[in-house]
C-alpha cells in the first residue's frame, strides 16, 4: 500500500469519525441550525472527496503521483527522537522551569540528533538559553515559566 | 478626512523613532531569516510573532510587515548567489539571477532585485492607498450569503493557485475546516470535540498550528537531509549599468502591476505573481529563448511582482477580513491577538492603525533596500553558519514562542502535534497553506453560513444562489474546481 493510499484512507477515517462525533452533538434548535450542522457538513464533504479520489486511484492504476521518499533508518530515528524531545519539553516546561528544561532540550537535541560533542552541545544550549531569556524576558517582558518542582 | 491627509497622519505615527526602529528591526530580521533556505515568510512570521505580543497593534503590524518585506528581499539574495531560493517566491529569480552570478554579474542582479522590489513595492502601496477606501464602502454591502460566497471562492482559489493537485488541496481545506470546528460553537456556545481537554475549549489557535506546521514540520523534513556547506560566489560589482536599468524599467512596472492585482485575489500570493510576471516578460520579449541564461528582465519582473503582491494582499484582509494567503492569515491573527478584527468596519473604526500601517509600508520598503545592498557579504556568511546551530534556535523560538501565547504548555504540545502533521503532509505532497487558511476562515464561514440559512425561509440553501453576488462567487468556485480537477495547475505550493 503506498503512502498516498494510506493518506486517503486516513482522511476518510477522519471524515467518518467526524460524522460519528457530530451525531452526538445537539442537532437542531427552534431558532437556529444545530451545533452539529457545520462539522457534519464538512465531514460528509471530506468523505465524499476522498471517495472520489479513491475511485480515481482504482480507475487510473498508473496515476502520476510521485513516489514518496521516506526517511532512511537513521534519519527516521532522528525525527522520532526530535518528536519525543519536543513532546517531553511540553510536559517538563512548567515542572522543571524554563532554564533547566530548555537547556536539557537543546543539549540533547544537539548531542543526539546532530551528534555534536558534549562540550559544543552544552555551550550552544547555554548560549541559546541565556540569549533567549535576555531577549524574551528582559527585553520583551514575556513571562517564562519557573519550576513547580524546585520552586524557582 | 481625505486619503492624503489620512496618509500624512499615518506617516507621522509611522515615522516615530520607536516605529522606525520596529520597521528596521523587522526588515533586518526578515532579511536575515529570508536568506535561510526553507524558512519562508510564513515560518518566519510564525516564529517571530511572539516578539510582537507586548507591542501596541500599530507597532506590532509595522514590525511584522517589515519582516514580510525583509523575507522577500532576503530570499532573492540566495537565489542569485547560490541558486537556492531563500523562500518560495524567489524560485523564479533563480532562473536568470543565478546565471547572471555565474557570469560574474551577481552585483547587478542583486542591485536590480533590490531596486525592482523597492519600486514595485512602492507602487503597490500607492495602489493600496487609492483602493482601500472605495473597496471598504463596497464591503459594507456584504451580508452573510455574500461572505459565504466570497470565502468559498477564496478557499477554492487558494487551493487552485497553491498546489499541483486540487483534490489534495481541497482535502486539506476540509481538514482545516473540521479542525476549526473544535471548541465552542460560535453561535450557541456549545462545546464540540473537546474531549474534556480545557485547552481545546477556546479552539485550536492559528499560531501553534502555523508554528508547528511551518517551523517544526520544516525542521523535521530537513533532518532527513545531510548537513552540507555551500560554496559562495563573491559578487564583483554592485551597481548595474545604465543599460541594465533601462532594460529593467518596463519589467519592473509591469511586474509591479501584475503582482498587485494577483496579490488582491484571495489565494493569490507572491509566488504566483512572480511566475506570472516572468511568463509575461518572456512572452513580450524579442528574445524569449534567452530567458534562463542570465536576462536582467528575468530578475527584475519576478522581484517586482513578489514585492507588490505583498501590498495587494493587504486589501482583502483590511476590507473583508479575509486573508488572501497564509502570511496574511498570520498578520490577521496578530491583529486579533491585539483585539482588532479586520473587516468592513476596520477602515472606519481603526483608520489610524490602517493608515499607520500603510505609511509604514513605505518605510518598510526603504529599509530592506538599504540593508540589502551593503550587507550582501554578511548574508553570504550567515549561509555558511552550521545548520545545527540554526536549527537549535528554530526549535527554541518555536516551542517557547507557542508557550508564551497564553503561558500554556498545551500549546507547545499542539505545536509538536501539528509539526508532525505538517511533516507528513509535506512528505505526501499535501499543501499546507489551504489547511491554515481554512482553519482561520472556518469559524467565520460557519457563522456566515448559519446566519444566511437562518435568514432563508425554511433554512433553504436557495439563498446562496438567489443573492447575485453570492451566486457569482459560488459559480466561479464551482467552475474553478471542476476545471482544475480535470487539469493540473502548473504551480508549486508556496507554503512548501
Amino acid at each position: 500500500m503506498t503512502g498516498h493510499w494510506v493518506a486517503s484512507i486516513a482522511v476518510l477515517l477522519v471524515g467518518m469519525t467526524g460524522i460519528w462525533l457530530s451525531r452526538s452533538l445537539p442537532a437542531d434548535k427552534t431558532q437556529e441550525l444545530g451545533t452539529n450542522f457545520f462539522p457534519l457538513l464538512i465531514s460528509l464533504f471530506l468523505c465524499g472527496g476522498v471517495a472520489v479520489s479513491l475511485v480515481g486511484f482504482f480507475l487510473k492504476r498508473d496515476h502520476a503521483l510521485a513516489p514518496i521518499q521516506w526517511a532512511n533508518r537513521s534519519a527516521g530515528l532522528r525525527i522520532a527522537l526530535s518528536l519525543l524531545l519536543f513532546t517531553s519539553y511540553a510536559f517538563a516546561l512548567e515542572r522543571l522551569g524554563f532554564f533547566l528544561s530548555t537547556f536539557l532540550l537543546l543539549f540533547i537535541f544537539c548531542r543526539m540528533v546532530f551528534g555534536k560533542s558534549w562540550f559544543r552541545s552544552a555551550s550552544l544550549a547555554s548560549l541559546a538559553v541565556l540569549s533567549s531569556y535576555a531577549l524574551l524576558s528582559w527585553a520583551l517582558g514575556v513571562r517564562l515559566p519557573a519550576s513547580s518542582w524546585f520552586g524557582a | 478626512m481625505s486619503v492624503f491627509e489620512a496618509f500624512v497622519q499615518g506617516l507621522t505615527v509611522a515615522a516615530r523613532p520607536e516605529n522606525l526602529l520596529y520597521a528596521g528591526t523587522g526588515a533586518m530580521v526578515g532579511t536575515l531569516v529570508g536568506v535561510l533556505p526553507g524558512l519562508g515568510p510564513a515560518a518566519t512570521i510564525a516564529i517571530l510573532l511572539p516578539l510582537t505580543f507586548k507591542l501596541d497593534p500599530s507597532s506590532a503590524l509595522i514590525m511584522l510587515a517589515g519582516i514580510y518585506y525583509g523575507t522577500q528581499y532576503g530570499g532573492s539574495t540566495t537565489s542569485i548567489l547560490l541558486n537556492i531560493p531563500g523562500e518560495a517566491s524567489s524560485v523564479v529569480t533563480t532562473l536568470d539571477g543565478y546565471q547572471m552570478a555565474r557570469q560574474g554579474r551577481a552585483g547587478p542582479a542583486l542591485a536590480i532585485a533590490a531596486i525592482a522590489s523597492f519600486v514595485a513595492g512602492t507602487l503597490g502601496v500607492v495602489g493600496l492607498m487609492l483602493l482601500a477606501v472605495p473597496l471598504s464602502e463596497i464591503a459594507l454591502q456584504f451580508g452573510p450569503p455574500e461572505y459565504v460566497g466570497l470565502m468559498v471562492f477564496g478557499l477554492t482559489l487558494a487551493s487552485y493557485l497553491g498546489t499541483t493537485s486540487m483534490i489534495r488541496a481541497v482535502t486539506m481545506v476540509g481538514l482545516g475546516l473540521l479542525v476549526g470546528t473544535i471548541g465552542l460553537d460560535p453561535i450557541s456556545g456549545t462545546e464540540r470535540f473537546t474531549f474534556g481537554w480545557l485547552t481545546l475549549q477556546g479552539g485550536i489557535g492559528l499560531i501553534p498550528v502555523a508554528m508547528g506546521m511551518f517551523g517544526i514540520g520544516e525542521l523535521l523534513s530537513s533532518l532527513e537531509k545531510p548537513e552540507s556547506s555551500q560554496s559562495v560566489i563573491a559578487p564583483r560589482n554592485i551597481l548595474p549599468t545604465r543599460e541594465d536599468l533601462i532594460r529593467s524599467s518596463g519589467p519592473v512596472v509591469r511586474g509591479g502591476l501584475i503582482g498587485f492585482l494577483i496579490g488582491i485575489l484571495p489565494g493569490g500570493g507572491a509566488l504566483v505573481a512572480s511566475f506570472v510576471a516572468y511568463a509575461v516578460e518572456k512572452r513580450l520579449s524579442r528574445h524569449p529563448e534567452r530567458f534562463g541564461s542570465g536576462m536582467i528582465e528575468g530578475v527584475a519582473a519576478p522581484e517586482a511582482a513578489n514585492n507588490s503582491a505583498v501590498a495587494g494582499a493587504f486589501i482583502p484582509m483590511f476590507i473583508f477580513g479575509i486573508p488572501s494567503n497564509v502570511v496574511m492569515a498570520l498578520l490577521m491573527g496578530a491583529l486579533m491577538i491585539h483585539g482588532i478584527q479586520p473587516g468592513p468596519l476596520f477602515m472606519k473604526e481603526h483608520s489610524a492603525i490602517v493608515w499607520t500601517i500603510i505609511a509604514s509600508m513605505y518605510i518598510g520598503n526603504v529599509m530592506p533596500l538599504l540593508l540589502n545592498l551593503p550587507l550582501v557579504g554578511l548574508f553570504v556568511r550567515l549561509l555558511q553558519f552550521p545548520y545545527w546551530i540554526l536549527s537549535t534556535f528554530v526549535v527554541l523560538f518555536t516551542l517557547i514562542g507557542s508557550y508564551s501565547l497564553e503561558n500554556n504548555p498545551d500549546d507547545v504540545l499542539l505545536t509538536v502535534i501539528f509539526g508532525f502533521f505538517g511533516y507528513l503532509a509535506r512528505k505526501l505532497d499535501y499543501p499546507l497553506a489551504p489547511f491554515v487558511l481554512a482553519l482561520l476562515l472556518g469559524p467565520m464561514l460557519e457563522r456566515a453560513m448559519r446566519q444566511a440559512l437562518i435568514m432563508s425561509p425554511g433554512y433553504s440553501p436557495k439563498i446562496f444562489f438567489t443573492q447575485p453576488i453570492c451566486a457569482v462567487f459560488l459559480i466561479l468556485a464551482i467552475v474553478l474546481f471542476v476545471v482544475s480537477t480535470l487539469r493540473r495547475a502548473p504551480v508549486v505550493d508556496e507554503a512548501n
